[in-house]
């Protein structure tokens, strides 16, 4: 009998410490963190699914470090709103030479870098020649790999020049029309030379510019932390302390934003939204994202070569009943392959009506009255521009079984995935772009050159270059919107749909922002 | 042989299985299609940019020669630079391996301190309404998926009754010292209770999700192995000599059937430390797991690699170990 009691206080005393282990008692820690509130009111807390990986203006490539360099650097010009309008930030006035290939900028005094050192126009001389300029001593320095800078520009800088200490000319090869809006552009920001002097390769993981907060720590996969630049030219911020939290799994980073423990979250499942409607502690933010999800067509090989199939296909698939199923409303219809926020948007150019008869008619039409068979390679896991890649493949499916194209879905993994389209090993192959709203990025950019089509015919080539040499806003919108119905008629892709993008914050934070761009902004945020 | 000379024969078997996990490894991460020039550039680079950034990264070169310079960088211990961050890949490793040891630790604190009591307690009331609970206890702990787990445990503690915090190694902002990189030992080495605490805090929800797996194990392997020992004749006689059942149980029974426990154990080792990838996700934790995982998504090669040569190196070890302790457990076991 003995032995029996004591088993079951055994048993006894195992539950009571297993009851312990989980429940945290015992703890001698500070109430604050469970409790559910931030240690201090001035930090402002961040939950993102991705850490940084480059804090580095010229070598920052992914979300993750564009969120950042935003805060930490500035450009000489801003975007002033979604329009992309910029305005004076580090250089206070510009003109540009007459025949359109010197731009001067005046640049802003009494500006220091967060280093201590004072911001000259040798320091705009230097970020950009250590990326464009392979004689420049700081060139190749940062192992970056990838410069957006040099991807969007070093075909047409030709050179960068302090003609004193205040003022900069921009010497262009080319009358080149987005170059103002590119200067507003992360990858166009400023850093302190004396801190790349200093740091050398280790400058993206000590990053020195004039912005609104300072770099203060970045502990790799877990958070990377901002303080206020007390001596900031502009408006400086009204919290002290912000930082960016690594939460990669969504529905963690809800429930963190839930219990108060971060003030904003971004990037919500689409599933997620009603949810945060639904909550009175939190509010939504989702804004029309500068992206495209399309399908691409290889138009180099049969049956994609020919014009009737791609147009049949486009009159098959319901895209309406994509975007109000997957994307639940947190996403807009594509007309074409322009987003309907940017300048030179032709509503006319498209898009197909959804019509399945119309289909079988263009595809008999076409030399296939039974259809064909096709592989449609699409993706797993979220990107920008689209949450659920693989649902919208089969919605894709069955809208074209149901016309007699028996197709097979192909799901890759990313990296997969962009093998395939690079070596345009697709029939049809599902993919996406995100970039500056500028018509360019997404026309000639991407529609043209980087959309794995195959199409790219010489007239839309120089449509596309002539659009380029004008700075005269009027005379592109004409070029660009002859593009759009030329691309519309042609039909080399489906456009699908723009995706929000989204993030949401406690009620009480104030003043932050969510742009086109899908970057946040928490120059102007506090809490109440 | 002695104990020594046994030791070191083991650590030479380490070079060749090391070379060969490296070659399995190098080889296989080159051949699934994609690089990191790709994952970079798709779809706005060109084909001319890509083979471009592809010669800036050293990715043109033929394999073997590829291999050969990670081989003679490996032995003067540089394991490269990762592709996106330009770090020192053992510096990538050496910053989160700190934060997947103390949660593996965690994990298999608990789950030895649960496990083996209530395998000793379900093979002694064999066959009773006790030894079904630890059964049943024990199916679900291998049965309920890691990620579903997590997230309920994060719902209920954290979200719900808000006792603990919802994910991450402690709360943002909490002062603390970096020293060891081990967030529970640089709070004692610098006396910060409050940020101990915090931290310990931190540590229950994930510890408890990823010591489920092993707790699981560990009591099925206590319970079969204690009642495979109560049959043997030196147990009859240990009762039969009239000592107490406490320390028949403790002292002769469990002693005798802790090796394949110990074996159990050694070999969870490094499955935690390998896989516990989901945990470490689900709880925005920043260890070994994430880092793996990022860098197998985006072919950071010299990453992936890094990572599982040193995973290797450590179940190596674990292993060694492991085989050490058989010996002080069970003196019959000589080398």
């Amino acid at each position: 009998m003995l032995f029996k009691n004591r088993n079951l206080i055994y048993l006894a005393v195992l539950m009571l410490t297993a009851a312990l282990v989980i429940t945290g008692c015992g703890n001698t820690g500070s109430p604050s963190a469970a409790s559910g509130k931030s240690p201090e009111d001035g930090i402002f807390i961040i939950a993102r699914s991705t850490d940084a990986e480059l804090i580095d203006p010229g070598f920052a490539w992914s979300e993750g470090d564009i969120d950042i360099v935003y805060h930490v650097f500035d450009g000489l010009v801003k975007f002033k709103n979604d329009e992309l309008e910029v305005e004076p930030a580090l250089a206070t006035e510009w003109k540009v030479s007459d025949d359109g290939r010197t731009w001067t900028f005046k640049l802003r005094e009494g500006v220091k870098f967060h280093d201590g050192t004072d911001f000259k126009a040798e320091a705009v001389v230097q970020s950009f020649k250590r990326i464009l300029d392979e004689n420049n001593k700081h060139y190749g320095v940062v192992q970056g790999g990838f410069s957006y800078l040099e991807y969007l520009m070093v075909d047409v800088i030709d050179d960068v020049v302090a003609t004193d200490d205040y003022s900069v000319d921009f010497k262009l090869n080319q009358v080149f029309a987005p170059f103002l809006t590119y200067m507003g552009y992360y990858s166009q920001y400023i850093i302190s030379p004396a801190a790349l002097e200093q740091f050398g390769e280790k400058f993206p993981q000590n990053p020195v510019g004039t912005g609104p907060f300072v770099f203060e720590k970045w502990k790799k996969g877990e958070y990377v932390q901002l303080k206020t630049n007390d001596n900031y030219w502009g408006e400086k911020p009204k919290i002290d302390t912000l930082i960016f939290k690594v939460v990669p799994e969504s529905s963690t980073r809800l429930m963190e934003l839930q219990s108060g423990q971060v003030d904003v979250i971004k990037a919500l499942d689409p599933g997620q939204l009603a949810k945060v409607e639904e909550n009175q502690n939190l509010q939504l933010l989702s804004v029309p994202g500068a992206n495209l999800f399309y399908a691409a067509f290889n138009t180099t090989k049969a049956p994609f070569d020919n014009k009737k199939v791609r147009l049949a296909l486009n009159h098959a698939i319901d895209v309406d009943k994509i975007v109000e199923v997957i994307y639940e409303g947190s996403g807009t219809r594509a007309i074409n392959s322009l987003p309907p926020t940017v300048f030179a948007f032709d509503e006319t150019a498209g898009p197909y009506e959804y019509n399945p008869e119309k289909a079988k008619k263009l595809l008999a039409e076409a030399g296939y009255p039974n259809g064909f068979e096709t592989n449609l390679q699409t993706f797993i896991y979220a990107r920008p521009y689209v949450a659920k890649p693989v649902q919208v493949a089969e919605v894709i499916k069955s809208n074209l079984e149901a016309v007699g194209v028996k197709v097979n879905i192909i799901t890759n993994e990313w990296a997969t995935h962009s093998d395939i389209m690079d070596n345009m090993k697709h029939d049809i192959g599902l993919s996406g772009w995100y970039d500056i709203p500028y018509p360019s990025n997404f026309l000639k950019t991407m529609a043209l050159e980087g959309a794995n089509t195959g199409y790219e015919p010489e007239e839309l080539v120089n449509l596309a270059k002539a659009a380029w040499a004008t700075y005269d806003r009027a005379e592109q919108e004409e070029i660009y919107k002859e593009f759009q119905q030329k691309l519309y008629k042609a039909a080399p892709l489906i456009p699908i749909a723009h995706n929000n993008y989204t993030a949401a914050v406690r009620s009480n934070v104030k003043g932050f922002e969510l742009d086109v761009i899908g970057t946040v902004k928490a120059q102007k945020a506090y809490k109440e | 042989m002695s104990i020594w000379k046994y030791i070191f024969k083991r650590l030479l078997m380490v070079i060749p299985t090391l070379v060969g996990v490296s070659l399995l490894v190098f080889f296989i991460i080159h051949l699934i299609p994609g690089d990191p020039a790709q994952v970079m550039l798709y779809p706005k680079g060109t084909p001319e940019e890509i083979e471009a950034l592809r010669h800036k990264l050293g990715l043109n070169k033929p394999l073997a020669v590829q291999y050969m310079d990670w081989v003679i960088n490996a032995v003067h211990l540089d394991l490269g630079n990762s592709v996106f961050s330009g770090e020192k890949v053992v510096s990538e490793i050496f910053n989160r391996f700190p934060a997947t040891i103390e949660l593996t630790l965690g994990a298999l604190l608990i789950a030895v301190l649960v496990g083996i009591p209530l395998g000793v307690i379900a093979a002694r009331k064999k066959n009773t309404f006790l030894d079904y609970s630890c059964i049943t206890f024990s199916l679900l702990g291998v049965s309920i998926p890691v990620f579903w787990l997590g997230l309920m445990l994060i719902f209920i503690f954290s979200a719900s009754l808000g006792l603990l915090p919802v994910s991450g190694r402690m709360a943002m902002g909490m002062p603390i010292q970096d020293i060891t990189g081990f967030y529970l030992l640089d709070a004692i080495l610098t006396g910060n209770k409050a940020a101990f605490g915090d931290i310990f805090k931190h540590l229950i929800l994930p510890s408890v999700a990823l010591a489920t797996v092993p707790l699981a194990l560990i009591v099925r392997i206590t319970r079969s192995s204690m009642l495979d020992v109560f049959t043997q004749d030196y147990m009859r006689t240990a009762k039969a000599k009239g000592l107490p059942v406490r320390r028949v149980i403790y002292k002769h029974a469990l002693k005798n059937s802790l090796i394949p426990v110990i074996t159990v154990i050694g070999i969870q080792v490094g499955s935690l430390l390998g896989g516990a990838i989901l945990t470490e996700t689900v709880f925005s934790w920043p260890g070994i797991g994430s880092l793996v995982i990022d860098a197998i998504y985006s072919r950071d090669y010299p990453v992936i690699q890094g990572v599982v040569f040193i995973i290797a190196l450590i179940m190596i070890i674990v292993n060694l170990i492991v085989d050490i302790i058989y010996a002080y457990v069970d003196p019959r076991i000589r080398y």
